[in-house]
């Protein structure tokens, strides 16, 4: 290694405080990057350091972290996904976001690889970002305005090279699974991340076109390894199909093995799931072109168009938004899903949150609540209505209504209506469940149930699971010894891919890869990931070690949470995942009893080194991942 | 008076194979059936399809659900071989193999 | 015969892969300031168009350049700017028909012409949606190359005028 001196980032991390407007720049080391790998593990340490337990999620002290992955802006194929990590204000604790589109990119160009927002303005502001000269400026045009209008407006004023990081209309008004977008359609959806902008004031982030450039340390063998990856990228199996059909490409594999959740997880299946797939999105000509995030030759996100619903130009929709507002809505008409998926992109709203919410209300209204939300809507939010379900999007936005209770999400929203409608409504420890049947995805179900998200997929998603594609099959078999353990509403060998994929998942967002590349597709395993590292921040790293830093992200992202309050008893799914039983199309029935939940996690914790009881990480584990520094939570918690 | 037998009109409907793996399997990637315009099961209508592309024989009787292809008809999946479709001027069927999604 | 790089704008999916690979290639650092293919974009209507010399027979770009600085090179056939010679103002760029001269003063002090990688392009072999393709260039495909030029030329100015 060649001194102090860091490749493949730029070490410098811009932080902002909007109450006092101060502006400086934190430079790191290669240390750092040894041990966090980058982004989402960076962030994590980041957030231990400056957001602390009693910070809570609208107040001065949440610091929103943005950052780019170690490989992005790089040439590196698929690499360009950007973390960002704040205090939630739905599950009130440690969230990570990720999003793809050029942000990440266009951060790096400008020479930063981190940048660090705290404090809150009293009027609205963006921040423009220009190389070295940043700027906080205020926001009053554009304010209120949505993500489309707020962006053209910022393009007609600084040039078609920009990229706009911004809230929409959602975010400034505090809704709890409002949206930090990258671009119209680029999304860093879940937890509310746009609300903690909106409490802040921040309507967005401008980047310039950047005149810097991201050095690399060997950059013969980087592009070498990066025309391997090209390589093995065009002959993934799954990769070809996501490349043609987006990732609704999922949807009918689903249906087929009865995960598919329709009506807010009453029926694994449906009839009209084919309408809310890719495969139809491109038959029946919705599909006018792709896009890719930024590096990415795979282009899964789908540009679509529909003449219907005042005319759609929009991107979208991708897999949990063709269930969460199709099927799980009982919507089979895909033009109204297009439109809706627009509307979420413009508005800023998370659409897994968004149609667990409107899926709640259909069926509290057809279970005999909520029988005045008829009037408000002037129609009855029955399954399958479209007008409910696009007027209470349109109220849950302005907070109008009903609308002020479904913004708080579905935990809040529960409890205020009746303790009863909580039964289902499908959401764990804040955030709404995502669109996977995990009473017969078990892996999912264990992956969800110890995620700090939520029972969500984006954190730890383990695709492999359906052993769909040969390479999945593989991956069970490397993992568990068991090639036949390679299919759903299976127990065996869940504990063992779920911390798999915990620490790929981990070092795939830090170098911002797309976890598609590694985890639904196999073009890059630990051991070429360990190459590319070395190649570019010329800090020796083989696949142990870098998997052992995927171990310490995630052991160090269940100390934040413990600090925050977080025991086994968390480590939960929603009430309807563990109480009622599901039925397959051949009449098969499934549920997920404590007893199951309980034996996966006793068995999880055993492989991690972690304490049975209260689910924490145990001392010597902690001081073998070199976080020493979280002992003392860990002792304290455990009583020793 | 006689009765005269109405003879049900012949209609062409297009076949399309979505994906690489499938149309590299099938040896080709569009075709039509021509058919009697009226009702068939999926059962029929999937010996139809095998009877002009016999090289998906093997993968449409694979218990493998990665390799199974889906067949869908007028934009509509069964897996029920009795499932009744309606053929007409403008119906279309689309076979595809399963996906990565997310 | 002489190679060249197809552009085909329907296809570009906007990932920006390849500024990133022909700096990276050319300078040893990666940034789409420092490439000799420039991707224009507009993202809210999902449109992207890659820029790229076509080697125009009366080289505008050397027409205009003050000090004779650019000539075609021998090899390659491609525009060369002789740097000894550029004073860096930037007619070039403004002259070029088809936009695909990156002139970024910021970034380095020269304009930045497609140089086909001397006879081996980098940016082809990682575009997998096929926007960019290495073809031989008979005169039909020098034909076709200059109709999708222009059409993507009119994508770009439809762009820039959205936002004028």
């Amino acid at each position: 290694m060649r001194g102090m001196a860091v490749y493949s980032v730029h070490g410098r991390i811009l932080h902002i405080d909007l109450s006092s407007r101060k502006i400086w720049v934190e430079k790191y080391g290669s240390d750092l990057l040894r041990e966090y790998i980058g982004s989402r593990g960076i962030q994590a340490r980041l957030y231990w350091d400056t957001v602390k337990p009693e910070v809570r999620p609208f107040s001065p002290e949440n610091v929103v972290f943005i950052g780019a992955g170690t490989f992005t802006a790089t040439p590196m194929p698929s690499a360009g996904r950007t973390t960002v990590t704040f205090k939630s204000p739905a599950t009130g604790r440690y969230f990570k976001a990720s999003v793809g589109g050029d942000f990440g990119i266009k951060l790096k160009l400008n020479g930063y690889d981190i940048i660090a927002i705290r404090g809150a303005s009293e009027e609205p502001v963006y921040i423009y970002i220009e190389d070295d000269h940043v700027d906080i400026l205020p926001a009053k045009d554009l304010w209120g305005l949505d993500v489309r209008t707020a962006h053209a407006k910022l393009v007609r004023k600084y040039g078609i090279h920009i990229d706009t990081l911004l809230i929409g209309p959602a975010g400034e008004r505090l809704v709890k699974y409002a949206s930090i977008n990258t671009s119209v359609y680029n999304v860093a959806a879940r937890g509310g991340g746009g609300a903690v902008l909106g409490y802040k004031k921040l309507k967005g982030i401008v980047l310039s076109k950047g005149s810097r450039s991201v050095v690399l340390y060997d950059p013969r063998r980087y592009l070498e390894l990066s025309m391997k990856v090209v390589k093995n990228i065009m002959n993934d199996e799954a990769l070809v199909g996501t490349a043609k059909f987006g990732t609704a490409s999922g949807t009918m594999g689903l249906d087929r093995t009865n995960t598919l959740p329709n009506y807010n997880f009453r029926k694994p299946y449906w009839e009209h799931a084919y309408k809310n797939s890719g495969e139809y999105y491109v038959e029946a000509g919705y599909l006018v072109g792709r896009v890719g995030c930024g590096q990415c030759i795979v282009s899964c996100h789908r540009h679509t168009r529909t003449s219907k619903y005042g005319g759609v130009d929009t991107v979208g929709p991708e897999y949990e938004t063709s269930n969460a507002l199709g099927g799980n809505i009982g919507n089979a008409d895909t033009d109204a899903l297009i439109k809706m998926n627009d509307l979420a992109n413009i508005y800023g709203l998370d659409t897994i949150s968004l149609g667990g919410v409107i899926a709640w209300v259909m069926e509290s209204y057809e279970k005999g609540y909520l029988r005045e939300v008829k009037d408000e809507l002037g129609t009855e939010p029955v399954w399958g209505n479209i007008e409910a379900a696009m007027k209470l999007i349109d109220k849950i936005v302005r907070r109008d209504g009903i609308g002020d209770l479904l913004a708080e999400g579905l935990a809040v929203a529960c409890r205020r209506v009746d303790d009863e409608t909580c039964k289902w409504a499908v959401q764990a420890r804040g955030l709404e469940h995502s669109r996977v049947e995990t009473r017969i995805a078990r892996a999912y179900a264990l992956a969800f149930a110890l995620n700090p998200r939520g029972p969500d997929h984006l954190h730890t998603e383990t695709f492999a699971e359906f052993g769909f594609t040969e390479d999945s099959k593989k991956l069970i078999e490397r993992i568990t010894g068991h090639r036949e353990w390679a299919g759903v509403g299976k127990n065996e060998g869940r504990p063992e891919i779920v911390a798999w994929h915990e620490e790929m998942y981990a070092v795939t967002d830090s170098v911002g890869f797309c976890a598609f590349i590694t985890t639904a597709g196999f073009a890059v395993d630990e051991f070429l990931m360990s190459e590319l590292f070395e190649a570019a921040t010329g800090i020796p790293m083989n696949a142990e070690e870098l998997v052992r830093a995927g171990e310490r992200i995630i052991t160090l992202e269940r100390m934040i949470q413990v600090r925050e309050g977080r025991t086994r008893k968390d480590d939960n799914l929603p009430w309807r995942i563990t109480h009622e039983k599901v039925r397959t199309r051949d009449g098969k029935e499934y549920v997920i009893t404590e007893e199951e939940l309980n034996e996966m996690l006793d068995k999880y914790f055993e492989l991690r080194g972690w304490d049975k009881k209260t689910g924490v990480p145990l001392p010597n584990k902690l001081k073998e991942l070199n976080l020493e520094f979280t002992i003392p939570i860990a002792q304290k918690v455990l009583g020793t | 008076m006689e009765t005269v037998e109405e003879v049900a009109k012949k209609i062409k409907v297009p076949v399309k194979i979505l994906s690489d793996y499938l149309i590299k399997v099938a040896g080709v990637g569009e075709l039509a059936i021509e058919v009697s315009e009226g009702e068939y099961t999926l059962s029929e209508i999937i010996d139809t399809i095998l009877r002009r592309i016999p090289k998906l024989k093997p993968l449409s009787e694979s218990k493998d659900l990665g390799k199974q292809p889906f067949i869908a008809v007028n934009g509509e999946v069964s897996y029920d071989k009795n499932h009744v479709f309606k053929l007409g001027k403008s119906s279309r069927i689309t076979i595809f193999s399963v996906g990565a999604g997310g | 015969m002489a190679l060249g790089i197809l552009v085909d704008a329907e296809k570009c999916t906007g990932c920006h892969l390849c500024e990133l690979v022909c700096s990276t290639y050319h300078f040893g650092k990666s940034s789409t300031s420092l490439a000799r293919i420039v991707v224009y974009k507009d993202k809210a209507l999902a449109t992207f168009v890659p820029a790229v010399c076509v080697s125009c027979p009366n080289m505008p770009c050397a027409s205009v350049c003050p000090t004779g600085a650019i000539i075609r090179d021998p090899d390659t056939e491609m525009p060369k700017v002789i740097i000894e010679k550029c004073t860096s103002c930037g007619e070039c760029a403004k002259a070029c028909p088809y936009k695909a001269i990156n002139f970024t003063k910021s970034a380095y002090s020269y304009p930045l012409i497609c140089d086909l990688c001397g006879g081996d392009p980098q940016c082809v072999k990682v575009c997998w949606p096929g926007a960019l393709k290495l073809v031989e260039l008979t005169k039909e495909v020098m034909r076709e190359r200059l109709v999708l030029a222009a059409k993507a030329l009119s994508k770009v100015k439809e762009i820039e005028s959205r936002y004028g």
